[in-house]
């Protein structure tokens, strides 16, 4: 995202801010989120692409709602109303074509009037009947639960993303040859799916609140969030969504302090590690070792302030908008082991990872009384294996997931063992906070190479690499 | 207790100081900001003068603030206590090195030849080429180049360097226009010149915010300085370039002149008399570089893509006898490299075609030093 979109969502949240604190304010986030989530998305060379992917989006998110809610509240007149005005958005976009002829508002990528028209009828239909149906059992929640999983799968493979890139080119009369991975984008698919899936295995566990489409919608495409997280629960966004901001001027403050922080972290800090990073462009052009070592702290720093500059500006904008969307980082580095580093990079990823593969996964594999270690181990590796796969199913990606969760049961280990030779908690602070430093370093050392993995393309660049450092 | 922060007051005072700096005090300090640097101390000086098209390959920018500019080259560290001579070589993008490594460039090559003066003392070269073609250009470097002080210059021209149109036309003059408009009061040059002055800045462009785009370059350039720590490189070098063409055209106009329409008033001749009073007891040697002599097709009517023979052939006679007239030091290198050795343009050679010319400027160069002690 540029300065100029960045500004521009400060200017809106502000105004909505103000606005939605006395009138319509679920509505009026979730309409200008989809705007957004249409503004936002990339243009690439895959025709209509950027009018079909924010339709798709919202399309699986009212499909997702209607899975997981009740029959009595798919049947209240408000879904009719938050449909009507959902598809007077998409149609409204899709007349762009005709309306702004002249791409005054930036966007013009409308498939045609039938085509529009096409697609609006059948959600009108689709959404007219499932709202009527009684959707008794598991099925659907699952149904949506494997397209999600299904969609991601091919989002995050490249040689399927290039596929369906073919299909899309040829579906669009453009030539299958010139397919590339890189065009087929679906803005905050990512982050969208986890959102859903998460409101999927809360109604599964009966967990899952009453929600209104209109919230659901507002939650799931919540603008400030849709590009970088965090990954907040829904119930953390309902409460603030319901009530109306009370403290307007003191969010505005702290709000604006936030984005501040954040736009300087991103624009300042960030990108001028960004010239001297490790890439793959220049992995191997440093003359000494030293050089290597520069260029690889040079991005150890560099994705965790672009990172958390992104998340800093996300929480600002929405609580311009009095919504407090929780942390994503907490001075990762500075943490003792690799455990805590976790727990404190990426909180709301790691959080979701927990609540819906971790700990299911080990109470599944205690009720088969495993040996600990075993059970540590398949946990473990097999969750910081998804991580990696979440940024893309490569076998680089795979192996930094491996490098963290092989890291995690080794520092567990670790501490279990030296635990039996250290003084009790609080008898020798000098020693706990030597030991904790020395943990720092090695813990911010370990994060540094696992991200060698990370960041260069293929296995044996980041292995080239990482010889080069020695 | 922690004081309550009041957001108006801190709103204002912000807005003030940003005022202040944006206003007043980036307005007074002027380019000379270009002069604090991290180069020479935090990381080495570059070889040559920043410039390029495609910076994040090259880890190297344009940028038109010669403070700067010189403040991040190897030529700003220097200890005048030491015996060493200084010979700064400038000229255009063959000087600077398009296509070359630092260490191939003509002042790469000299300096690695380790020449000694008089005394055993050793003379090393400095790269102070920029890559466009304008004399005036050269004049502004010239000029810069004299608080560094050099023992001698080495001034490498060609004729496409000459023409009044061509001098005021480079990024680098029209960006620094109060120093090109003292020059043309100090040397008289605007009767070589013509009225034509790039356009001076505003109090508006002096602010913060019209000196935006300079302070981000400079901050720029601080930031490459790593890279160019690191990797030694300066330069984008293409897997492949387009060969200097051989097959020329039956053109036989330059610049609009036809055969005999060239006069010596058309070309800035005076701008090489400006340097040698702007050097004053620093000796300047001037040289005309070697270009592309092709043989192949119209290759009866133009040496080349730039040069038609007759102009060309004019050319050299008038630099000549205006040498002679003004007592310059000059020294026609025109034909020494063969035809294969050039590369993507009929200025520039690949290192066996710049080692051609170091080696004939090796006499010359200590004739002058030695002449000078």
């Amino acid at each position: 995202m540029s300065v100029q979109t960045i500004l521009m969502l400060i200017a809106l949240s502000l105004a909505l801010g103000l606005l939605a604190s006395k009138w319509q304010r679920t509505n009026l986030l979730m309409v200008a989120s989809i705007i957004l989530l249409y503004w936002l998305q990339p243009e690439t060379s895959l025709r209509y692409l950027g009018f079909w992917m924010p339709a798709f989006s919202i399309s699986l998110i009212i499909l997702a709602w209607m899975a997981t809610t009740p029959a009595v509240i798919r049947k209240q007149p408000q879904t009719t109303r938050t449909i009507a005005i959902v598809i007077t958005l998409i149609g409204l976009m899709g007349a762009l074509k005709y309306l702004d002829p002249d791409q005054l508002l930036g966007f013009n990528r409308s498939p045609g009037f039938l085509s529009v028209l096409l697609f609006l009828s059948a959600i009108g239909f689709i959404s007219f009947v499932w709202s009527r149906c009684q959707l008794k059992g598991e099925v659907w929640p699952w149904a949506v639960f494997a397209i999600l999983l299904g969609l991601f799968i091919v989002l995050k493979t490249p040689q399927l993303t290039r596929k369906a890139s073919e299909v899309w080119r040829f579906l669009a009369g453009q030539s299958p040859a010139l397919a590339s991975a890189a065009e087929f984008q679906w803005l905050g698919y990512s982050y969208i799916a986890f959102r859903l899936l998460h409101t999927v295995r809360d109604r599964q566990a009966g967990r899952l609140p009453e929600i209104a489409l209109n919230e659901y919608l507002a939650y799931v495409v919540f603008f400030p969030s849709l590009l970088a997280g965090p990954i907040a629960r829904v119930t953390q966004v309902l409460d603030d969504l319901k009530q109306p901001g009370k403290q307007l001027p003191d969010d505005i403050f702290r709000g604006s302090q936030r984005i501040v922080t954040g736009l300087f972290k991103k624009f300042v800090l960030a990108d001028s590690l960004a010239v001297f990073a490790l890439s793959s462009q220049n992995a191997l052009q440093p003359i000494a070792r030293s050089g290597s070592w520069i260029l690889l702290y040079a991005y150890s720093l560099q994705i965790y302030l672009d990172f958390s500059g992104y998340t800093d500006i996300a929480i600002g904008l929405a609580r311009l908008l009095s919504i407090q969307l929780p942390e994503n980082f907490n001075h990762p580095y500075l943490k003792p082991n690799l455990t805590q580093f976790w727990n404190n990079w990426h909180m709301t990823l790691t959080n979701w990872f927990r609540a819906y593969f971790f700990n299911p996964l080990s109470r599944g594999l205690r009720k088969k009384k495993l040996p600990a270690v075993l059970i540590l181990l398949v946990t473990q590796v097999s969750t910081m294996v998804l991580v990696g796969l979440w940024h893309g199913i490569t076998p680089a990606f795979t192996i930094w997931g491996l490098w963290h969760g092989l890291g995690l049961l080794i520092q567990n280990r670790w501490s279990s063992w030296i635990k039996k030779y250290l003084p009790p908690s609080g008898q020798r602070p000098g020693l706990q906070k030597a030991l904790d430093a020395l943990g720092m370093i090695v813990t911010f050392h370990y994060v540094t190479l696992g991200w060698v993995w990370f960041v260069l393309p293929t296995p044996s660049a980041a292995w080239n690499f990482l010889q080069q450092l020695i | 207790m922690k004081e309550k922060i009041n957001p108006l007051r801190l709103l204002l005072k912000t807005t003030l100081a940003i005022a202040l700096v944006a206003f007043i005090l980036v307005p007074l300090i002027g380019d000379s900001i270009g002069k604090v640097s991290l180069y020479n101390t935090f990381f080495p000086g570059r070889s040559r003068l920043p410039y390029s098209d495609y910076p994040e390959q090259a880890y190297n920018l344009s940028l038109y603030n010669l403070e700067a500019m010189f403040a991040s080259h190897q030529v700003s560290k220097h200890n005048p206590q030491t015996s060493a001579y200084r010979v700064f070589i400038l000229g255009d993008s063959s000087v600077w090195g398009t296509l070359l490594e630092p260490a191939d460039t003509i002042a790469g090559q000299l300096d690695r030849l380790e020449l000694t003066g008089p005394g055993e003392a050793p003379v090393h070269f400095y790269n102070l080429g920029y890559p466009t073609l304008s004399l005036t250009k050269d004049l502004l470097l010239l000029d810069k180049a004299l608080d560094y002080d050099p023992d001698l210059i080495i001034w490498m021209i060609t004729l496409e360097s000459f023409p009044a149109d061509k001098q005021l036309t480079s990024p680098l003059v029209e960006n620094n226009s109060a120093a090109i408009s003292r020059l043309i009061a100090a040397y008289h040059l605007e009767p070589v010149l013509g009225s034509g002055r790039p356009q001076e800045r505003s109090y508006w462009e002096r602010t913060l915010f019209g000196q935006r785009r300079n302070l981000a370059d400079i901050f720029r350039l601080q930031l490459y300085g790593v890279m160019w720590a690191i990797t030694g490189i300066d330069q984008y070098y293409p897997p492949d370039y387009e060969k200097a063409a051989r097959d020329l055209t039956e053109d036989k106009s330059y610049h609009g002149w036809n055969p005999g329409e060239m006069t010596e008033d058309d070309l800035t001749l005076g701008v090489l008399l400006a340097g040698k009073q702007a050097a004053d007891e620093v000796p300047i040697l001037i040289v005309n570089e070697p270009i592309l002599i092709s043989e192949g097709l119209n290759s009866d009517i133009r040496y080349n893509f730039y040069y038609p023979r007759w102009a060309y052939d004019q050319y050299r006679q008038m630099v000549n006898e205006f040498s002679q007239a003004h007592d310059l030091n000059y020294l026609d290198t025109w034909d020494i490299v063969p035809e294969s050795y050039f590369t993507n343009t009929a200025i520039h050679t690949n290192p066996a075609g710049v080692r051609i010319l170091a080696e004939s400027l090796i006499d010359p160069v200590l004739e002058v030093i030695q002449l000078e002690k």
